[in-house]
């Protein structure tokens, strides 16, 4: 028998569906997991931070979304254009030109708060409005945050 | 003794995992992964109000061909470690 914490791993696309089901079914509020991934680099890191995931609803510019962005492809990515019923978002950490489109339907919750470092960062709170507006304002300069921020 | 409330047992990918789970949240980042037959044990006991090393023992005779000393073994390694992780209260 193993004594330890392992980190389990499971088919994100089956994963997907009962998040889907949890919501739909179940009436469930929030459903919380442990990210994976570096594209939303330096708030989320990878195997470490926790998204507390509410169910679909109208995103806004800022909102984090976790969506289907191609076939059994899915992303947790912050929206920064909505035009025509069409979202569009990007990793924090990603590169400017990497940008997902998505409708409405393919979304499977939007982030209502992170757990980083052990501590829960609500997204109401000032704390992620203000990491959000300074991120966003630091534009032209992630490439280079970024490199930095993977040497430390 | 027994279960704690605020776990569900759930089937996800073919795996039997335990998942802390509330009205309104349900919380993947701490789930603790069962065997099956662990799992039968679980579904078995979870509802009631309390169990017994030798409700589990009955239990495992019951589906398994196994001796009973084997079988208590077991059931009482099961038990601390499920006491271990603070999900079964006296």
């Amino acid at each position: 028998m193993n004594n330890g914490i392992t980190q389990k791993r499971v088919n994100n696309h089956l994963f997907m569906q009962e998040i889907t089901r949890l919501f739909r079914e179940q009436g469930k509020k929030s459903v919380t997991f442990v990210v994976r991934g570096f594209s939303m680099r330096p708030f989320l890191e990878d195997g470490r931070d926790k998204v507390i995931l509410a169910p679909p609803r109208e995103p806004e510019i800022g909102d984090v979304v976790l969506a289907e962005v191609r076939e059994q492809i899915y992303a947790l990515h912050r929206v920064i254009k909505i035009e025509n019923g069409t979202y569009t978002m990007r990793g924090d950490g990603n590169p400017l030109q990497m940008t997902e489109e998505f409708t409405y339907e393919k979304i499977i919750g939007v982030a209502d708060g992170f757990v980083r470092k052990g501590k829960t960062v609500s997204t109401d709170s000032r704390k992620w409005r203000w990491y959000s507006a300074t991120w966003s304002a630091l534009k032209p300069l992630r490439r280079i945050l970024l490199a930095i921020y993977r040497r430390i | 003794m027994k279960i704690k409330e605020g776990f569900e047992i759930q089937n996800v990918c073919g795996e039997y995992i335990i998942v802390p789970a509330g009205v309104e949240n349900v919380d993947y980042s701490k789930i603790i992964s069962l065997n099956e037959t662990a799992a039968y044990l679980w579904e078995s006991v979870a509802a009631k109000a309390s169990f017994t090393i030798d409700d589990l023992v009955e239990l495992l005779l019951a589906e398994y061909e196994v001796e009973e000393e084997i079988a208590r073994e077991d059931c009482e390694l099961i038990v601390e470690r499920w006491k271990e992780m603070e999900l079964v209260e006296e």
